[in-house]
Formats: C-alpha cells, sequence, structure tokens
C-alpha cells in the first residue's frame, strides 16, 4: 500500500468541525486527510450568519486579519410580529467584535488553507460511504470503489448523520429533535444596508424574530447582515412542519414579505435559497459517548448545538469540538493507540469544555422552546400589553392594567403565565 | 500518443440565476470547467486508456477558477497541467487565446491531437478549435458527438444542421468535442489524492513569444423583434370561415407559407 493511502487519521466532513480537526492534526504533525461529500468545501453547508469570534481568537493566532468576516455585529435585533403591529427590542454595543457574520463557504475555505498549509490534505467531491472496522476497530473508509486505512477516523458529517447511523453510533433522531433552517440570500448593496440600517461598512445586525410570520409554528425567524447581502431565514422543527402540514419555503418567503421586513428588503434582489437540518434536542440529544475504538464524533454530528431561546450558537461549537478532538488523538497517538480507552480524554476535554457546559446549564431549553404557546399566545399577549401602555385613546393606561386585558384577549389566565414564567426563568 | 486538452473554466451556467430584470447574476454562480470542455477531457483520457497516452491539459488564464479548473482536470487523470499566465483571461480576444494555445502547442508538442469543447458555456463561439487548427495547420473535426481514436487516425460522428456526418481524421487533428460526446467521469478519492500532489505548471505569455490584445469597448447590443399582434376574430361558424381565410392570406402575404 503507497503511502497516499495511508493516514494517521482521516476526517469526514468538511465543516467547521471537520476542517478545525484536520488543522489541529495536521499542526500536532499527524498525516491527515479531510474528505468532503460536497463540491467545495462548505457547499453541504448552511447557515444563518452568525458566528462567535473566541474560539478563534483562542486558538487562531492572527485570524482577524485573515479570515473573511462580512461584519461585526453591533448591534442585536429581537422582534415580536404581530397581526396589528410588532415590539421589537435592539442592543447597541459600544463596539462589535464578539461575534461576525460570515458566509460559511469562505470561511470554511479559508480554514481549508490552513489545513493544507499545515501539510493536511483536503479532498472535495468524494462521498464517504463507510467506515471499515476490523475487530471492532475503525481502520478506515470506503468511498466508492477506493478504501483508505487510518488509526483514527472523525466523524463530522453533520446534522444528517447518515454514517454514525449506518453504524450504530448514533441512532436517527426524531422529526421533533431536529429542525430545519431555511435561508435566503438578498442582494441589498452595501450603502442601501448601511443607509436602513444605521450602519458603518464592517458594523452588522442580528435580529432574531418571533410571531406572526411564523404561523405560531415552534420556531424562531432570523436576520443578519453581510457587506453586500442580507440573509432572512427560520428555524423550525420538522415536526411542526408536518403537523401543520406548512411548506417550508412559504415560511421564508411570508417572512420576507412581512411588513416589518419589506422596508428593509425593498429593492434587493433574491440571489440564494438553501435549508439544512439543525439537531435541536439539546443537551439530550447530545451522544453521551462521543467516542470508541479508532473513531471520534464532532460537531453537529454529536449534536453540539445550543439554542438559547434567543441565539444559536453551531459554528463555534464545532470548532471548538474539532480542536479537541484533534488533542484526544494526539494524546492516543503519543500513547501509541487508538482504543476508546485512549480516547476517552475527548469526553473529558468536552466535559470541561465551554461546548458541555453550555448545553448542561441550557438542559432544559429545548423542551421550552419545543411548546407552541410561547410563540403565539406570548407573542400576541406582548403585542397587546405594549400597545396598552401606548394607547393613544383620552384614557392613559397602567402597565399592569393593560397586561390584565390582554390576558383577557389572548384567553390566558394569570396562573398559567406565572407558571409559564416560571419555568421560562429556569429554562432559558 | 501525446494530447493536448484546451480547457475554459466558466460560469456554471445550470446555476446562473437572474434578477427581476432579467440580468444575470454572475457574482453568486460558481465558475467550473465546461460541459464540453470535460467531454473533451474525458475523450483523451478514454484514448490514454485504451491506446496510452500522455495527456496534458492546458488554461488560458491564471485566477483561481483557472488553478481549480487544471487541478480538477488532474484529478480526473490528466498527466499534465498548465496554466498559461494571462490576467483578466475572460477578456481577451478570441484569436489571442487560440494563440497562446496553439504556440503553447508548439512549444512544449509536438501532439497528435488538441481535444477541446465544442464550444465554452457562456459564450459558445465555437471558434478556438477552428482557430487553433488554422494556426497549427492541423486537420478539424468540430463538433463531434462521439469520436473513436486509433494509433494514427479518428473516426468522428457529427451532428451538423443538415444531418450527420461521419468524418476519418489523421493525426495531427484538432477535434472539438460537444457535451453529447460522453459522461465525463467523477475522480474517485485515490484519483483526487494522487492529483493533490501534482504541480499545476505555470507558462508566461512571454515564454509563448505572445502578444495579449483585451478586448476594447465592448458594447451589448439588444435586437428586439417588434411583435405584429395581428389578431383575425371570430364569434361564430361564419365569422370564423371569413377570419380563416383572412389569416391564410395574411400569412402567405407575409411569406409565413
Amino acid at each position: 500500500m503507497t503511502e497516499q493511502e495511508r493516514f494517521d487519521a482521516i476526517v469526514v466532513g468538511a465543516g467547521p468541525s471537520g476542517l478545525s480537526a484536520g488543522y489541529f492534526l495536521a499542526k500536532k504533525g499527524l498525516n491527515v486527510a479531510v474528505l468532503e461529500r460536497g463540491t467545495e468545501v462548505g457547499s453541504k453547508n448552511v447557515f444563518g450568519g452568525r458566528i462567535y469570534a473566541h474560539v478563534f481568537d483562542k486558538n487562531f493566532q492572527g485570524w482577524r486579519n485573515e479570515a473573511p468576516v462580512e461584519r461585526w455585529v453591533k448591534k442585536e435585533k429581537m422582534a415580536l410580529l404581530c397581526k396589528s403591529g410588532s415590539v421589537s427590542f435592539e442592543f447597541e454595543r459600544e463596539k462589535g467584535q464578539g461575534s461576525f457574520t460570515a458566509f460559511l463557504n469562505p470561511f470554511l475555505n479559508w480554514l481549508s488553507s490552513l489545513v493544507e498549509s499545515e501539510g493536511g490534505t483536503v479532498a472535495t467531491g468524494v462521498k464517504v460511504d463507510s467506515i471499515n472496522f476490523e475487530n471492532g476497530y475503525a481502520r478506515g473508509v470506503t468511498a466508492g470503489p477506493d478504501k483508505l486505512e487510518a488509526d483514527y477516523v472523525v466523524i463530522a458529517e453533520g446534522a444528517n448523520t447518515l454514517l454514525s447511523e449506518k453504524h450504530g453510533i448514533k441512532r436517527a433522531p426524531g422529526l421533533d429533535e431536529t429542525s430545519l433552517g431555511i435561508k435566503e440570500v438578498i442582494k441589498l448593496g452595501k450603502d442601501t444596508i448601511n443607509k436602513r440600517l444605521s450602519l458603518e461598512d464592517d458594523e452588522g445586525v442580528a435580529q432574531f424574530i418571533l410571531g406572526e410570520p411564523l404561523q405560531g409554528l415552534s420556531g424562531g425567524g432570523f436576520f443578519y447582515t453581510m457587506k453586500e447581502y442580507v440573509t432572512v431565514g427560520a428555524v423550525v422543527r420538522l415536526s411542526e412542519f408536518a403537523r401543520k402540514r406548512y411548506n417550508a419555503k412559504d415560511l421564508v418567503e411570508d417572512l420576507r414579505l412581512s411588513p416589518y421586513l419589506t422596508k428593509v428588503l425593498e429593492g434587493g434582489t433574491l440571489v440564494e435559497y438553501s435549508a439544512h437540518l439543525v439537531p435541536e434536542s439539546g443537551f439530550k440529544g447530545v451522544l453521551k459517548k462521543p467516542y470508541g475504538n479508532g473513531f471520534l464524533v464532532a460537531g453537529d454530528a454529536a449534536g453540539f448545538l445550543l439554542n438559547t431561546g434567543f441565539t444559536i450558537r453551531g459554528v463555534d461549537m464545532a470548532v471548538e469540538s474539532g480542536r479537541l478532538a484533534a488533542e484526544a488523538i494526539a494524546k492516543a497517538h503519543s500513547e501509541g493507540g487508538n482504543s476508546e480507552e485512549l480516547l476517552s480524554s475527548y469526553g473529558k476535554l468536552l466535559d470541561e469544555s465551554f461546548i458541555m457546559k453550555n448545553l448542561r446549564k441550557f438542559s432544559r431549553t429545548a423542551d421550552f422552546l419545543s411548546d407552541n404557546k410561547i410563540y403565539k399566545n406570548y407573542v400576541n399577549l406582548a403585542c397587546s400589553t405594549v400597545k396598552g401602555v401606548f394607547d393613544e385613546g383620552e384614557e392613559a393606561k397602567r402597565a399592569f392594567e393593560s397586561f390584565r386585558k390582554a390576558l383577557n384577549i389572548q384567553g390566558i389566565s394569570f396562573l398559567t403565565v406565572l407558571k409559564d414564567a416560571w419555568e421560562a426563568y429556569r429554562s432559558i | 500518443m501525446r494530447i493536448i486538452v484546451a480547457l475554459k473554466p466558466t460560469y456554471d451556467v445550470s446555476q446562473l440565476k437572474f434578477d427581476s430584470e432579467g440580468v444575470p447574476l454572475l457574482d453568486t454562480c460558481p465558475v467550473t470547467l465546461g460541459e464540453a470542455d470535460k467531454c473533451a477531457l474525458e475523450e483523451a483520457l478514454k484514448v490514454k486508456g485504451s491506446l496510452g497516452a500522455t495527456v496534458v491539459a492546458v488554461t488560458v488564464g491564471q485566477s483561481e477558477a483557472h488553478i481549480k479548473g487544471i487541478k480538477d482536470a488532474l484529478a480526473m487523470g490528466a498527466d499534465e497541467g498548465y496554466i498559461i499566465k494571462i490576467n483578466n483571461a475572460w477578456n481577451i480576444s478570441s484569436i489571442t487565446v487560440a494563440n497562446a494555445i496553439a504556440r503553447f502547442a508548439v512549444v512544449t508538442g509536438p501532439y497528435d491531437i488538441v481535444f477541446t469543447g465544442s464550444g465554452a458555456g457562456d459564450t459558445h463561439s465555437s471558434i478556438i478549435g477552428p482557430m487553433v487548427s488554422a494556426l497549427l495547420g492541423y486537420r478539424l473535426v468540430a463538433n463531434a458527438d462521439k469520436v473513436e481514436v486509433k494509433e494514427q487516425k479518428a473516426t468522428a460522428k457529427c451532428t451538423m444542421e443538415d444531418g450527420t456526418y461521419n468524418y476519418e481524421v489523421e493525426f495531427p487533428a484538432v477535434i472539438t468535442v460537444t457535451s453529447e460526446a460522453n459522461e465525463p467521469r467523477i475522480p474517485t478519492l485515490k484519483a483526487i489524492l494522487r492529483s493533490k500532489n501534482m504541480q499545476v505548471k505555470e507558462i508566461g505569455p512571454e515564454q509563448l513569444g505572445l502578444s495579449v490584445e483585451e478586448y476594447k469597448d465592448i458594447k451589448v447590443i439588444k435586437h428586439m423583434v417588434e411583435r405584429k399582434r395581428v389578431i383575425m376574430e371570430a364569434s361564430d361558424q361564419k365569422s370564423t370561415e371569413e377570419s380563416v381565410v383572412k389569416l391564410l392570406t395574411f400569412l402567405k402575404d407575409e411569406g409565413v407559407i
């Protein structure tokens, strides 16, 4: 067997977690190949648009000058959209530097170039059909007619975990444990974006949307600004589409055409539509043991995605889990083995990392967010209450009075609100 | 046998989108090797498989897309890959492109066959192949739907407007291949990994003795034919018959029938 057909480690999937694993493995001097099914790295990825910077600050020296960042998020917005108005909330930082918007494709191309500059190989257009197991140990992969050997296999296949399911590493997630993210990219031009949203060239908006256009489905909408483009989309549980027999494509269109967004998007050109699965069972859905003899699982495939109720974090967790997988492999490699026991340091590293800390902290959130009523009743309740507070009639209303009246209109008892508020307090 | 395959990365027209005014959204359209060019490469690789040949892939231009195009060709199985280093390659005249390929063939040759796509995905001018054949003094078969290469000659089936032609051509020859000719292979994992260690070689216009001519002042002119919108009305049996006669007379006068 020639050298090209044997690697120390093979990574399946060139998304954020796979490329991160590839980069850190190559950096540690391991001979690594990252295999990607799409024709380009990132061509199978979809994400809303925001990446948290902390993980890059810590581990990628000089990245702020190299990575293709679109805009730094300066404004955080949240909007509750109702039939007859909307309530919105805006937080503006002095300076945006903690998270940024990006297009994943060029961003991953940058990561891929880092892997190759460290001597790793990134091969695209390669569909890995199976992991080769020998005597219970992962020993490489099969892609079409070709087999490659490796001591370690990192499964970074993303939310659609066909490979992990095939080998019994993970069960197929249920419809209520997976969401569908749908996204449109709209070209508006830099000047228009800056003007309409009061931004400077490198300042961006990240927005979270609930309410009317989402038809009461359990899920939220998002809006991000890129340099010349904006992205609009929604993340909704798959079970909801099934329950309501609702077409996913209509959803993002309804959102785009909602009065709240039409003004902002006016004159824009729709240039891209994409959709992707999002693992969303929170802490419960995380693989309990994301490693075994000769293999590790990273990123979305292991369920490392956090929905706090207001923001979704995925890319930073994926990159960190890839890095930790590389750490664990390097350690096992130096100890001269690939057994589950030697790779178990991955579990420990994850446990101590922000990934598991965050997922544990938000362990009740997934269940809370799957409850329908927060998406409809409470959005309307907020609108009615605020409408009352700003009532323009003769009689000025007290806040609590408006709230009581809104409760009546929505048919929600005060006790239910207290119960749900308590649940919210514990969950988000 | 030595074979050149001349390749051009172009907009992937199957993924091209348009805005509401009908203007193509080029900046979001992926760029890839043209379909017919890939088929030309596949024909060369078929010859390599059956008769044994050295396949040299070449493109005119030095952008990322050009480099990627040559890397893809190497992954599919080309033995060598070159980019001819010309800036702004999508904006140079066709004769410069043809000259570059012809000079490349002379400098790195001799070759038996020059394969190229019958037309590029974007402009589809179909003139590079014929120009290269004229510049090199090679025989030409254009728009081949089916090619069969033997030791000294090739046969090709070409579908033209007025029927199907079967040609036999001796080498050296330029053969342009349509996207009907074959199903280009998808590189296997091992082929991709092998190609990772292969170099995309660079050759400058000065090494080829080439002067580069850019297109100047391109004007896009739209030709629109005004619709005449002649309507013959008919409401009952009688008026229908009259209208039919009127319609036929009108069409005859217009020279349509």
